[in-house]
């Protein structure tokens, strides 16, 4: 998990782990990071970064963006917008990390940054077109061709209609299905309670079901 | 029959966390069951389209460097100094500030011969209850000397001037005697006052 709070950074608290904390060095290349950052745990690179260490923040990088891309794709669904609001996360996560309270883990944290990055996306940004890589999608398992056929129209419809459902109930149900996050981890991320997140994931369910007989 | 399910029943069902009055409900409710059982398909449904295909296995270490890129010019992030880290001891500072202040400000601003005169038999209990100050604490020594020229228009120009809320908070809390001893001080103040002008 994170790191308790944030005071702990700042009144000197010292570190179980073997870093060398002085080493703010700017460092645009692409070079290995240090040992110590590759072995050291997400709370000991967020010290890390926050004493100085750019390199830190790479690591952090390195290790959660698949999950944070993965996040992006499904509220997006396609790759292009994904690659742009990962990018625009990690960014958002770099400026604001000394905001991070450690109070849940920083992937949970990362997840917050990105849902939110993903519904500021979405309130500015209304697809025009249906959004999903459908080819892409096509499982390879099934051998009758008209079975093939269906489920990929089934699987498209689904999507279609999860780009069709609010903001705050796609957030939840992709976080939920997907992400498969428990109810309070989701709350913790979208900030509100567990019945909230309950409803909204019971809404999105609702709506898509009707989406979809439509 | 028990009332169907609500909202936040059918997703702990779908959970397998119902609670067993509930669950007993489900087992003889066919509207709730079919609810349920048409949730729990479109789960499976939803679920099985989840698959995010995979981009270029070089795309991430091109993301990597984009964000890189994009970070480069900006400076790290300083962590938050504990005295902005949390806001909640901010009231009780304000408190202490404002206690220390008129402490200093009624004991400096009293004249010596009334200081030294008897108190007033309705200021016995404030002074009675009040903490006694020792007079070799070099904590108190210092702040004594630090306030000692402090005026009002000082204080109020470093923030220590007490909030509206604390001082009528602190009032209220005093006793009939400390309030009269309060009035007291404070017409003596402004009785100073007028006569200096």
């Amino acid at each position: 998990m994170g790191v308790d709070n944030d005071s702990a950074v700042a009144v000197g608290w010292k570190p179980a782990w073997n870093l060398r904390m002085t080493r703010p060095e700017s460092r645009v290349g692409a070079a290995a990071p240090a040992d110590d950052l590759a072995a050291a745990d997400d709370r000991g690179l967020v010290e890390a970064f926050l004493a100085g260490r750019r390199d830190a923040f790479d690591v952090i990088v390195e290790r959660h963006r698949r999950n944070v891309y993965q996040l992006c794709y499904r509220f997006v669904g396609n790759h292009e917008d994904a690659s742009d609001l990962a990018q625009d996360v990690f960014v958002r996560a770099f400026k604001g990390l000394r905001q991070f309270k450690g109070q849940s883990s920083l992937g949970t944290w990362l997840y917050r940054v990105g849902v939110n990055a993903c519904l500021n996306r979405l309130a500015v940004k209304r697809p025009e077109t249906e959004p999903i890589e459908t080819a892409q999608h096509v499982d390879a398992r099934v051998t009758d061709p008209l079975e093939t056929v269906l489920r990929g129209e089934r699987a498209a419809a689904i999507r279609v209609a999860i780009q069709k459902l609010p903001p705050k109930q796609r957030a939840t149900l992709v976080l939920r299905v997907y992400q498969e996050m428990t109810h309070e981890e989701i709350a913790r991320v979208l900030g509100s309670s567990v019945g909230a997140v309950k409803a909204n994931f019971f809404h999105a369910l609702g709506n898509l079901k009707r989406l979809l007989q439509s | 029959m028990s009332r169907h399910l609500r909202s936040q029943e059918f997703i702990d069902a779908l959970d397998g966390a119902l609670p067993t009055d509930r669950l007993e409900h489900l087992d003889t409710c066919e509207s709730c069951k079919a609810e349920l059982s048409g949730l729990a398909s479109l789960m499976t449904d939803v679920r099985a389209t989840g698959d995010v295909p995979d981009p270029s296995p070089l795309f991430w270490e091109h993301l990597s460097d984009r964000v890189r890129q994009a970070t480069v010019t900006e400076p790290v992030p300083q962590p938050v100094a504990w005295w902005r880290a949390s806001a909640s001891w901010r009231p009780f500072l304000a408190v202490a500030a404002c206690a220390i202040v008129t402490t200093f400000l009624v004991i400096y601003r009293t004249p010596p011969h009334q200081r030294d005169v008897a108190p007033a038999q309705a200021s016995a209990d404030w002074i009675d209850d009040s903490p006694s100050i020792p007079d070799d604490d070099p904590a108190v020594a210092f702040m004594a000397e630090a306030a000692s020229d402090l005026t009002w228009e000082e204080a109020r120009g470093v923030n220590l001037t007490p909030r509206r809320v604390a001082v009528d908070t602190a009032i209220e809390r005093m006793t009939a005697a400390q309030r009269a001893e309060l009035v007291r001080l404070i017409r003596e103040e402004q009785h100073r006052g007028s006569t200096d002008h």
